[in-house]
């Protein structure tokens, strides 16, 4: 596993982590409750841990790639490739983003509680993240 | 957009999609220059080393500037490393 690899399966990981995280309850950090900004706080907080799990995971990754493979240089510099493979996952991820947005704007014109609009819009987030990793993946692995 | 009237053969059309059809002689010619790692040669063309294993598999096909790069690796013309295969 190359270390382009290794990072999408870790934002899959922690994308499914933070999911199971936020059904549970998710955290009950300052701003949180059940009002509307508190439920928008408690999304922000699960974004905010989402973005420490991708750092931390990304260097600790690193240094056990590096440890396994002997090797200085684990992520090495985008070329044509790369470049080509992040393209076509960020088309994926533009149609399920845009899809899953409209679907929560749906719910609001169907007149869902705004709270269940919100979890909408953070799930449409969510999406785009998982359809542009897992694309990622599909890509370096199958071609 | 070919002239109005033009056939348009179904190869046209389907270019750009489907499977490659672009073989290739990469592992070989790595062989006979001495057993070049996928790594050197990834060196020499400027790409990483996993594009070169994408390519020698067929599962990556590269750019014209990229395919020049290894043909010229290699010391050998473009239709020596790469071969169209017309189905």
């Amino acid at each position: 596993m190359t270390f382009k690899e290794l990072t999408a399966a870790t934002m899959i990981v922690g994308q499914v982590i933070i999911v199971v995280w936020l059904l549970q309850g998710g955290p009950s950090l300052p701003g949180v409750n059940e009002t509307l900004a508190g439920t928008a706080m408690r999304l922000v907080w699960a974004v905010a841990a989402m973005v420490v799990w991708n750092i931390v995971a990304a260097i600790i990754g690193a240094i056990l790639l590096a440890i396994m493979t002997r090797s200085k240089n684990v992520d090495e510099p985008d070329d044509e490739r790369d470049r080509h493979v992040g393209m076509r996952a960020m088309r994926n991820a533009y149609f399920a983003t845009a899809i899953a947005g409209l679907g929560g704007l749906l719910l609001f014109a169907f007149g869902f509680a705004p709270v269940v609009g919100v979890y909408a819009v953070f799930g449409a987030l969510m999406l785009g993240g998982f359809v542009d990793a897992a694309s990622r993946l599909a890509y370096y692995r199958l071609g | 957009m070919p002239p109005r009237g033009w056939p348009i053969t179904a190869s046209a059309e389907a270019m750009g999609k489907g499977q490659a059809q672009i073989a290739n002689t990469i592992r070989t010619l790595r062989f006979h220059a001495g057993e070049m790692t996928q790594a050197a040669l990834a060196e020499k063309v400027g790409v990483t080393r996993q594009t070169i294993v994408a390519i020698e598999q067929g599962r990556y096909s590269p750019s014209l500037e990229v395919a020049f790069r290894i043909a010229k690796a290699f010391g050998l013309p473009l239709d020596q490393v790469f071969q169209y295969q017309d189905n």
